[in-house]
């Protein structure tokens, strides 16, 4: 198999910027194992991420230490917390819960059906506020005849 | 595409400890219901409360399902045993209905409201989460309005 390694520099900065194909890293991975690919410090640092460091018959002439493949990987955590903070504050604002967010949704979902009525959700609370309400006063005159049979029998 | 995996899990993971603010009936507000023919959830957030002192109101209701009452029951029962205070109703050794005064969070005073008509001849079951300024007096005043 003929290993060109013309693009070889190029694939790995691909590879470490998350961009290669499988095809290419399949590609970039035959050419790292050969023995003829360009001894530089990108071919040493791909195969010491990549696992090759001890396949090759010749030496590397430069073997990437873990503080090296840390620093590669830190930009990109980095990167990725910060969409991350960006897409939890899109989502927290989409998907409702319990938080504060003061931006005047108003929404139902009724039987699978997505409400977008202010008028027709307000009028939903007040008919769950209205059941709550004859229920807790229901509670509370159960309360007060138990009370008032007490005081009956204390009389 | 690594990165934008990473930043995905990661916004997953964020999203629920956001989200959940250490009440257990959380788990029913996350959109389950939402395509149940048998229930209604509505999401009710900001100035809408404003004449209430609320902030944040957000119901689930279940019509004809009393099955669903021995979770829902569960979940209040567990955010209920650290409430500040409470009013509570049994029925047939089950929760009937419940009033709980919740600890605050982020300077919000918190409540949940549960009703289990199924207890007492009616086919409902009724949760409402609500947060804002009011107090508990404000509160009942607002369910007699």
């Amino acid at each position: 198999m003929i290993t060109k390694f013309d693009d070889i520099h190029v694939l790995i900065e691909r590879y470490f910027a998350g961009e290669t194909s499988l095809d290419e890293e399949r590609r970039l991975r035959f050419m790292l194992v050969s023995p003829d690919a360009p001894a530089t410090d990108d071919v040493a640092e791909a195969r010491a991420v990549m696992g090759y460091a001890s396949v090759m018959s010749r030496p590397a002439t430069a073997r990437a230490s873990v503080a090296v493949r840390l620093r590669s990987f830190v930009p990109k955590i980095v990167a990725a917390a910060s969409v991350a903070v960006v897409l939890t504050f899109v989502w927290g604002s989409i998907g409702g819960g319990m938080k504060d967010v003061s931006n005047g949704e108003c929404m139902a979902y009724v039987g699978g059906v997505r409400v977008s009525d202010a008028d027709d959700v307000m009028a939903m609370m007040g008919a769950d506020l209205r059941s709550i309400g004859e229920a807790s006063a229901d509670v509370d005159n159960g309360i007060t005849e138990e009370l008032n049979a007490i005081s009956d029998i204390l009389k | 595409m690594r990165c934008l995996l990473l930043a995905v899990f990661l916004s997953l993971v964020a999203i629920p400890l956001r989200a959940q603010d250490g009440l257990n009936i959380n788990s029913l507000f996350d959109g389950r219901y939402r395509a149940n023919p048998a229930a209604s959830e509505t999401i009710i957030q900001g100035s809408r409360l404003s004449r209430y002192d609320l902030k944040n109101y957000h119901a689930l209701t279940l019509t004809g399902v009393p099955d669903a009452a021995y979770e829902i029951e569960r979940l209040v029962s567990k955010d209920g045993a650290k409430a500040l205070s409470r009013e509570v109703s049994y029925k047939q050794g089950r929760l009937y209905y419940g009033f709980y005064r919740l600890a605050s969070h982020n300077g919000l005073r918190r409540y949940l409201f549960y009703l289990n008509q199924h207890l007492k001849g009616g086919n409902k079951i009724i949760l409402i989460y609500l947060d804002g300024d009011a107090d508990t007096e404000a509160i009942k005043r607002m369910l007699k309005k």
